[in-house]
């Protein structure tokens, strides 16, 4: 999905969702897959509760990078760092960054933020850069099969126990979906203020 | 001056979140819009969210106006976090904020009443009280579950620091499982001067601010909608208690009680001495 959040209209963010992923991605491998001008960032899926649990994220690194400043590397990467409960960046690249231990990872979402004005060569049909989708299904595995970003897929892959965990979601606020939700939605919008 | 603030704000959040402004406080402006700010699913034709910006302040130093500032957003910014976990209190959700320039997103609650204003509690009980003047039923519920709300508040140790009668909405959506239709459902609003605090005065002065809220807006009956409120307070206090420390939670509600009414004492004696 190509998104563009309306109060930061210069920027488009990809956001592809995929599944049956093999992943056999090295840091080198992740690194060369980022062109400059639309850095990527893998996400483990299974970690993201809905769209609006990483559309916050993706919101408030936004409200950093333009108000404040960014503590990663760039707006794709401090999205990572923004989906956290805290502010430990390491902590955060383990529990939803994909890196070159996370063999047994089947889910992953690319993410992508780019400034329009200055990113020409994207190419809309593909969602990504053209030029290095070879390497990014290298690094997914020939058989990962990209899906589309949206709640009714991110229900069947989520892993309601971990995250419950992450955002220390005790048992009586999750009696219902919404009180997840919203317990993540809070704390991700007041981490590190 | 107002112009320019709301120009601020158009320009912040750029033509593609339209904004109507509905409320300009002593603290902040208040505006609607039906954009998401980054949810486009959610983005309904019906749906509505809120927009608070707390504006600079000219006579102050603009350091201090800043931290000043980002301090009151995150702090109704926790509030309506810490508020959202506790059982049985209603706060508006919160959607994201912004306390480098004073903005906070939050659900919009409550509706217009019948009479064309807003379902605040202010309103409602003008509203209220015209149509059916004999018929007090309604406004017994509706005081003892403001009550109530207050009472859960204070047990769990916050206090709301600006309690008036246009602080606290009522809403009547029947989403929210139990609810059926014509039962309104209190939302406490406004947190930027909240704050946790296990002392008695803090409390009694909450109670205080609300009963003076009411006096001066519906004197004729303010007695009776004090005892209504007072009636809702004290039952979330025994509803808290049940099970454990049941003695010392009841003597906590003796010791706002007795808070609350010296602190009306002082301010009988001020207005007094004028
Ligand atoms: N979540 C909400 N849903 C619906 N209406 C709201 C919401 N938040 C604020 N409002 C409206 O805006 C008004 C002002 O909001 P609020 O009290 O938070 O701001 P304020 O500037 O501190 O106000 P004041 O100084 O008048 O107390 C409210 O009385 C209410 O009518
Ligand atoms: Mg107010």
């Amino acid at each position: 999905m190509l998104l563009v959040l309306p109060q930061f209209p210069d920027y488009s963010i990809s956001i592809n969702l995929f599944t049956n992923c093999n992943y056999k991605g090295t840091t080198q491998a992740l690194t060369s897959c980022s062109v400059e001008q639309a850095p990527r960032a893998f996400i483990k899926a299974s970690n993201i509760y809905s769209t609006s649990h990483l559309l916050c994220a993706i919101y408030k690194s936004f409200i950093e990078y333009k108000y404040n400043r960014l503590r990663t590397k760039n707006l794709s990467t401090e999205v990572i760092l923004s989906l956290y409960s805290s502010s430990n960046i390491s902590e955060a690249f383990k529990q939803f960054g994909v890196n070159s231990d996370s063999v047994d990872t089947d889910n992953i979402i690319v993410l992508q933020i780019f400034n329009n004005k200055k990113s020409e060569s994207y190419d809309a049909n593909t969602n990504a850069y053209g030029i290095d989708n070879t390497l990014l299904f290298e690094i997914l595995g020939k058989n990962s099969e990209n899906l589309e970003f949206n709640d009714a897929n991110l229900i069947k892959i989520r892993d309601i126990s971990m995250i419950k965990k992450i955002y220390k979601i005790k048992h009586e606020n999750s009696t219902n979906n919404d009180q997840i939700e919203r317990c993540i939605i809070n704390s991700i919008q007041l981490r590190g203020l | 001056m107002i112009d320019d603030i709301i120009k601020g704000v158009e320009d912040y959040l750029t033509p593609n979140i339209p904004v109507k402004l509905i409320s300009q406080g002593a603290e902040a402006l208040v505006f609607e819009t039906n954009v998401h700010p980054y949810n486009p699913y959610t983005t309904a034709s019906n749906a509505s969210y809120i927009i608070k910006y707390r504006p600079a302040k000219k006579y102050r130093h603009p350091s201090i106006d800043q931290a000043l500032t980002k301090h009151r957003t995150l702090t109704e910014g926790r509030l309506l976090s810490k508020l959202s976990n506790i059982p049985g209190i209603n706060v508006p959700q919160l959607i994201c904020c912004d306390p480098y320039n004073g903005y906070i997103w939050q659900a919009k609650v409550g509706c217009v009443l019948p009479n064309g204003t807003f379902s605040n509690l202010k309103n409602y009980l003008w509203y209220q009280k015209n149509i059916d003047p004999f018929d007090e039923d309604k406004i017994v519920k509706v005081l003892v579950s403001v009550g109530r709300q207050i009472g859960i508040l204070h047990c769990n140790d916050y206090v709301h620091g600006d309690l008036t009668s246009s602080n606290i909405l009522l809403d009547n959506n029947t989403s929210s499982g139990t609810n059926s239709a014509n039962e309104w459902s209190p939302y406490l609003i406004d947190f930027g001067l909240s704050s946790y605090s296990t002392m008695p005065e803090d409390k009694g002065v909450d109670l205080y601010v609300l009963e003076r809220a009411i006096l001066s807006t519906h004197s004729l009956f303010a007695e009776k909608y004090n005892q209504w409120l007072l009636q809702g307070y004290k039952q979330a206090y025994c509803e808290m208690s049940l099970g454990k420390d049941d003695k010392e939670r009841y003597t906590k509600l003796e010791q706002v009680l007795k808070r609350f009414e010296e602190v009306r004492l002082r301010g009988r004696k001020r207005s007094m001495i004028g």
